[in-house]
């Protein structure tokens, strides 16, 4: 419902802006100033068996449309405490490194390792030692819900749209409602899609669950419609044998409004634009009385997945 | 507030002490062809040089020695009335004032000069009435009360598109806009294109910026008073338009001739007969439309007592069609009953019953999948005003109003595969109360004072849950701490304000004087909106144990002058300088949209703004108009926006030049035109981009907000309007108008900001956005029988 509201402002707005009597944008020639360029940290950790990766990179001028530079170089560690006082007390660190010198520091757990590298409940905490100066942060991996065995599709038929475009008849995904938000704490989930290996990652495909729903109120539900849905991504259509899977990360509040607010900012357009704000990090200088400035988040998250086959 | 008192007293004995014998003429003043109370008119003594001015009711008091007095009633355009009187009692005189021919105009104006800004107290402060708005042309030639105001000094928009209006730097919910003393909460059709007042059923306007006396409270910057026709109360007429966008008719006549009259005025859009016309076929479908009813009767039971009834129904209904359809409507409804008692002839009353709803809702989907959400604003309001003429230098006002108020943030329904859930938000309850008493004082045939005290209580009742959070410095979300639930009845927050006012004028001669004033506001509800332009879904919050009143303080200081032949021109230069506390601003991605902990997303700041306005005015001639220069600035201070420094509001503008004018080619034929120039209003722009998970986010490095500004506004205008031949034996009087909005297509830039592309999502350009890109011309054509 939520979601629905806020295209529905979208979809407010770019009626007004279809109303206007000439084209209401207009690219500029603008020189925009340059900053200092300031270290961007993308450490999105998993419970997957996958190789983990924490990107390092720097900020760059606004209408610089190359990849942004990576930032070479540096120490880059995770720990993990997992402590139940009483039962477990363990803590590991690992090393991340980068071989391919492109900032994409990966760490590939042992498969011998019997204690797998994600643990849910557990504490993950993370530091980068750049240019001699560490930067730090925490984060907890919530348990996830298990989606294997509920993931369906079902036959859509052609939809003509109000501008005439067409979306063809095809398959959009189904999650049975058994499946159903962790209940008795606020949880935030990441619905992740991908066809033939491919994940949809646009920016408007972000499909992200507060409990079962868009805000509190829907603790311990199954998911909404527009979250199940939006696991098909928007004008989508899957063909037969296409292999489509979904994963269910269980990211945390925290970072279900550092990526909510991240968009946000992405589609701040129009008349009805708010003034532009910094979207906030989760990561911070080790020594407090640094003025070093740094973007982005850390976060672990569980996840489970489901692969079918279109048939 | 004790030694206010007995200085109040003190001042009254000051004046009241000469022992001479008086008498006071007091009756009503009207239009002798329609029955109208014509507002503001002049009533002045040839002899002592005495006056006083018809009240909103029409209604004057006039106290003079006994003797011999020539009395001169006038009122601008209309031919004034002289009656000589022998006073040696208390008497009645209600006089009627006919309408001059154009042509008389220029002489006639002997009779009545324009010297009422010189010899009045009130500053800050235009009164417009119909016929000057009619002749200013606006976007689709439809006459536009508001847009009219923003025409004025000190008042600012952030561009077309934006609703309401800024004034003297003020936010646009600072603005108390009341419509026969109704309040409005949303004064536009059309997200700010149109104002939802009928300008068939519209009789005065003035605004008030500056210098507010103490009946007024509730709006920090301006007062917005908007009073209806009372119907021709002489003969039956009928008007009417048909334009390129709406249509309207009014009909108004006596139910009981010169006792009984009433009128009744309707609009509709007909925006949905051209949406199917659109080549565009998501256009094609859009299902819109908005409309608004004006009704009024009054009834003249005898001299002294009169009754009102007036209402407005007014919506906006937008259906943007097609599956998974989005849809809103929203409106205001007000009524208002109002009872004039004549006590005597130095005691004149008013109690009004104000009632007003205003409610919105949007929708998409269907009852399959969709929701709704409803949401309203209710407020009921006794308002009892007295005002006693006590003698020749005191006019003393006083009175009080008691108002409840329900803020329902809403209802929403949702449907999910047909299951229907309702969650509603809690009702907000509040209780606003206020007693006021204020004199206005002659002191010496030059300088004249008025002063008064407002005291406003503002209660916010259960049932209702309050939330405690964490003060947090930062620009967080603050972190809720507790929760509490008061019962039905209980007070939940109580806060109290003395509202002082003063205001002085020192007549330096006929021609000149100075005036200064001070006065401080109390407001007790805010407008919830972080947008550039405010959404017809925006919400108000009354204030809360979290959210603060806010306060104004205001000195203006003006220099008044009339100059020309005739003193044709009028013509003021004011300062002023305002401080606000109590300033809502937003955390960084606030969400603002169904959340019952709002409250966490506020920030609050402070405020000030400060201008020079200079205005010259010509009101009578074939050549009638005005330009307008305001020099301003309007600053917010809210800790962690801007570096935790003073920033522009996004509604600033530096230079602000408007010239309105409009000559009377020959008795039928009339053109106009206005041009406006203003500085660029501020923005913020990111500088930086960073990426995560793909995500490729803009940042701004420096900070900052609103140190860039737009190009400049400027627009050209023009109008004219042709008196067709009266036919029907000259009962049937019509004329086209014809207009173009925006003359030279200037693509005024409403915003700048930066946009990601649509196929390649680490690029963004620098986008400037108008809102109008071309010229719009119009043909409306009026009649009159």
């Amino acid at each position: 419902m939520r979601k629905n509201l806020f295209t529905s402002i979208l979809a407010f707005s770019a009626v007004v802006s279809a109303l206007c009597l000439s084209s209401c944008e207009k690219v500029i020639d603008f020189k925009v100033a340059d900053s200092p360029a300031e270290l961007v940290v993308d450490a999105f950790l998993t419970s997957d068996t996958v190789t983990q990766k924490i990107i390092l990179t720097y900020t760059q001028n606004i209408l610089d449309s190359s990849n942004v530079p990576p930032v070479l170089g540096a120490i880059v560690k995770v720990k993990n405490s997992l402590v139940i006082p009483g039962v477990i007390d363990t803590s590991r660190t690992f090393t991340f490194t980068d071989p391919d010198n492109d900032g994409v520091y990966t760490y590939d757990h042992p498969k011998s390792d019997l204690v797998p590298f994600g643990f849910p409940l557990s504490i993950y905490e993370l530091s980068v030692v750049v240019k001699g100066e560490e930067f730090v942060s925490t984060t907890f991996m919530d348990e996830t819900v298990d989606i294997k065995g509920f993931l369906g599709d079902t036959l859509l038929k052609e939809i003509i749209l109000p501008n005439n475009d067409t979306i063809q008849e095809g398959y959009v995904l189904t999650l049975s409602p058994q499946v159903k938000d962790i209940a008795g704490r606020p949880n935030g989930y990441w619905f992740k899609t991908f066809k033939n290996g491919k994940e949809f990652n646009r920016t408007n495909d972000l499909n992200l669950a507060y409990d079962a729903a868009f805000g509190p109120g829907f603790d311990g539900n199954p998911f909404i419609v527009p979250i199940v849905s939006g696991l098909t991504p928007s004008r989508e259509r899957f063909k037969k044998d296409d292999e489509v899977r979904v994963e269910c990360h269980s990211v945390g509040v925290p970072t279900l409004y550092f990526l909510n607010q991240a968009v946000g900012e992405i589609n701040n357009t129009g008349l009805f634009a708010r003034p532009p704000g910094n979207v906030p990090s989760n990561i911070e200088p080790k020594n407090k009385d640094s003025k070093t400035k740094v973007h982005g988040w850390f976060s672990a998250a569980a996840i489970s997945k489901e692969t079918i086959t279109i048939k | 507030m004790k030694h206010l008192l007995i200085l109040f007293a003190a001042l009254l004995l000051l004046t009241n002490m000469q022992a001479q014998e008086k008498f006071t003429i007091s009756g009503t003043l009207k239009d002798s062809q329609n029955g109208e109370v014509l507002i503001g008119a002049a009533v002045s003594d040839k002899e002592t040089k005495m006056g006083a001015t018809a009240n909103v009711y029409g209604f004057y008091s006039l106290t003079l020695p006994k003797g011999k007095h020539t009395i001169i009633y006038s009122y601008l355009g209309y031919s004034a009335v002289t009656k000589e009187i022998t006073l040696d009692k208390n008497i009645s005189i209600d006089v009627e004032l006919t309408e001059a021919a154009k042509e008389l105009k220029e002489v006639e104006i002997t009779d009545q000069k324009s010297s009422d800004n010189i010899k009045r107290i009130e500053m800050s402060t235009t009164k417009l009435d119909i016929k000057q708005i009619s002749r200013v042309p606006v976007l689709l030639g439809e006459v536009d009360v508001v847009k009219v105001v923003q025409l004025l000094p000190g008042v600012t928009t952030v561009g077309e598109g934006a609703t309401g209006f800024n004034v003297r730097g003020g936010s646009i919910d600072q603005n108390l806009i009341l419509l026969d003393e109704a309040p409005v909460y949303n004064s536009s059709h059309l997200f700010g294109f149109f104002s939802i007042f009928n300008p068939d059923a519209v009789k005065d306007v003035k605004l008030i910026k500056g210098g507010i006396p103490a009946q007024y409270g509730g709006r920090l910057s301006s007062i917005l008073d908007i009073r209806m026709k009372d119907g021709n109360s002489k003969k039956f007429e009928v008007n009417g338009g048909l334009g390129l966008l709406f249509s309207r008719l009014s009909v108004e006549g006596p139910l009981i001739k010169n006792k009984v009259s009433f009128i009744l005025a309707a609009r509709r859009s007909y925006l949905d007969v051209y949406f199917p016309l659109f080549n565009n076929e998501s256009l094609k479908k859009v299902k819109a439309k908005f409309y608004d009813y004006t009704g009024k009767i009054n009834w003249i039971i005898n001299d002294k007592n009169r009754v009102y009834l007036s209402g407005y129904l007014g919506r906006d209904d937008f259906n943007f069609g097609g599956d998974g359809s989005f849809g809103f409507n929203n409106g205001n409804k007000t009524s208002t009953l109002r009872y004039n008692h004549i006590f005597n002839s130095k005691m004149f009353s008013n109690v009004s019953f104000v009632y007003s709803n205003y409610d919105y809702a949007i929708g998409a989907g269907d009852e399959v999948d969709g929701f709704t959400w409803k949401s309203n604003i209710i407020n009921a309001t006794m308002k009892p005003e007295f005002t006693y003429y006590l003698n020749d230098k005191n006019t003393i006002t006083f009175g009080g109003s008691v108002s409840a108020m329900n803020f329902r943030p809403g209802t929403i329904t949702g449907y999910d595969d047909s299951k229907k859930t309702e969650s509603k938000g809690e009702d907000k309850h509040t209780q606003e109360n206020a007693v006021y008493v204020g004199n206005e004082q002659t002191l010496t045939k030059k300088i004249s004072i008025q002063y008064g005290i407002r005291f406003s209580n503002f209660n916010l009742i259960g049932p209702i849950t309050t939330y405690a959070f964490a003060d947090t410095n930062a620009n967080v979300r603050k972190r809720f701490t507790a929760t509490d639930y008061f019962k039905i009845n209980k007070h939940v927050k109580t806060y109290n304000n003395f509202e002082p006012r003063f205001s002085a004028k020192f007549e330096i001669n006929d021609l000149s004087s100075i005036k200064a004033s001070y006065n401080r506001m109390a407001q007790y509800m805010h407008l919830i909106s972080n947008t550039t332009a405010s959404t017809p879904f925006d919400i108000w919050l009354p204030s809360t144990n979290n959210i603060l009143p806010q306060l104004c303080d205001q000195v203006t200081a003006g220099y008044f002058r009339n100059f020309g032949k005739n003193e044709m021109f009028e013509s003021s230069l004011e300062v002023f300088y305002k401080n606000y506390q109590n300033q809502i601003d937003y955390i960084d991605g606030a969400n603002l949209f169904l959340n019952n902990q709002i409250e966490a997303e506020l920030r609050n700041g402070k405020g000030r703004s400060y201008g020079a306005e200079v205005y010259i005015k010509k009101n009578v001639g074939k050549f009638t108009g005005w330009v307008s220069y305001t020099l301003s600035r309007s600053e917010r201070l809210v800790s962690y926006i801007n570096n935790s420094s003073w920033y522009p509001t996004r509604f600033n503008k530096t230079h602000d030049i408007k010239i309105i004018l409009s000559y009377d080619i020959t008795k039928r034929i009339n053109v106009s035109a206005n041009f406006v120039y203003g500085s660029g209003t501020p923005y913020t722009l990111q500088n930086a981009l960073y990426v995560v998970q793909g995500k490729v986010i803009p940042y701004n490095a420096s900070g900052n907000r609103n140190q860039s500004n737009v190009p400049d506004y400027h627009r050209l205008d023009i109008s004219a309007q042709f008196e067709l031949a009266k036919s029907f034996k000259d009962k049937y009087s019509h004329n086209i108008g014809v207009s173009v909005y925006n003359v030279y297509s200037h693509r005024n830039p409403f915003s700048i900001y930066v946009k990601q592309d649509a196929e390649n999502p680490q690029r963004y350009d620098v986008i400037q956005f108008s809102v109008l890109g071309s010229l719009v011309p119009s043909v409306v054509y009026n009649f009159k029988f």
